[in-house]
C-alpha cells in the first residue's frame, strides 16, 4: 500500500466535481439553448 | 453553413486543451520543440480521426436524432461547458460534456434516446481505471526490466526520448480517432456529411486547436502536486 499511500488524493474532490458535474451542466444547458432557439 | 461553427468551436478547444496531455510533458523538459509537438499532433490527429473515427460518431448519433440546428445548440452547449470548466481549472472530459449536451438538448424535443447511455458511462468509469493498471503495468516493466538491465544513463535517456516521440504520435492518432466523433457526430446525424468527411473536419478543426496549446502544454508539464 505504500504507492497508494504516495500519491496526492487532494485534486479528487475537483476531479470529480468536474466528472459528474460536466455533463449535468451541459445537459442544463443543451435545455436552456433548446428552449431559446427552438 | 453557420450552423458548423459552434462545431469548430468545439473542436479547437478539444485541440487547444486535451493535446496539452500528449506533449506537454515532451516540451516542458526539451525532449521537442514545441513546433514539432503541433506538427505531429495536428497530423496523426487528422491521420486517426479520418481513419478511426467513424465508430465514435456512429454511437454518439444513437443517443438522438439530429437536424443541423439541434446539432447546433448540442456543440454550441458542449463548447460553452468546456469553456466555462477550463476558466475555472478542471481538467474535464469532453467527451461527457457532448454526451450532456446531447441528453439535454434531445429532452425538449421527446429525441433522447437513453439506451446507449450506459456501454458510454461504463467507459467513463472503466477508462480511468484501465489506464491507471496499464500505466501501473508499464512503470513496472521500466523499473524491473529496462533500469536494471540498462546500466547506461546516456542509452537510457536516449531510449526514453524515443519512447516519449512514439507515445506522443500515438497518443495524437488516438485523440483524432476517439475525440473527433464530441466534435462531428452530431453533424454527421443530422446528414450535412458521411463520417469520413465529419472525421477530416473534425480533425482539422482539432488540429487547428493544437496551435494554441503553448500555455496548457506548459501547465501540464510545469504543474506538479502541492
Amino acid at each position: 500500500m505504500k504507492g497508494i499511500n504516495m500519491l496526492d488524493w487532494s485534486m479528487t474532490k475537483n476531479i470529480l466535481f468536474g466528472w459528474i458535474g460536466t455533463p449535468l451542466i451541459s445537459g442544463v444547458l443543451g435545455i436552456i439553448l433548446s428552449y431559446m432557439i427552438l | 453553413m453557420w450552423e458548423l461553427l459552434s462545431g469548430v468551436y468545439l473542436g479547437g478547444t478539444l485541440g487547444a486543451n486535451d493535446s496539452a496531455n500528449i506533449f506537454g510533458t515532451a516540451v516542458t523538459t526539451r525532449v521537442i520543440n514545441f513546433n514539432t509537438a503541433v506538427a505531429l499532433t495536428s497530423l496523426f490527429v487528422i491521420i486517426g480521426a479520418v481513419l478511426e473515427g467513424a465508430g465514435g460518431i456512429h454511437t454518439l448519433g444513437e443517443l438522438a436524432d439530429q437536424t443541423i440546428i439541434t446539432a447546433f445548440i448540442a456543440s454550441l452547449a458542449a463548447a460553452l461547458t468546456v469553456t466555462l470548466m477550463t476558466l475555472i481549472g478542471l481538467p474535464i472530459s469532453t467527451s461527457q460534456a457532448v454526451v450532456g449536451a446531447i441528453i439535454g438538448s434531445g429532452l425538449m424535443e421527446g429525441r433522447a434516446n437513453f439506451a446507449p447511455l450506459g456501454p458510454i458511462v461504463i467507459a467513463w468509469i472503466t477508462t480511468p481505471l484501465g489506464a491507471a493498471l496499464i500505466a501501473y503495468i508499464l512503470y513496472w516493466i521500466y523499473l524491473n526490466l529496462l533500469e536494471k538491465k540498462t546500466g547506461n544513463i546516456g542509452k537510457m535517456d536516449y531510449y526514453i526520448k524515443i519512447a516519449f516521440i512514439i507515445s506522443g504520435i500515438y497518443g495524437a492518432y488516438s485523440l483524432g480517432a476517439n475525440n473527433v466523433a464530441n466534435v462531428m457526430g452530431v453533424y454527421v446525424e443530422a446528414g450535412l456529411f458521411s463520417p469520413q468527411m465529419g472525421g477530416l473536419l473534425g480533425g482539422m478543426s482539432i488540429g487547428l486547436g493544437v496551435i494554441y496549446s503553448k500555455r496548457v502544454m506548459k501547465t501540464v508539464g510545469h504543474k506538479t502536486p502541492g
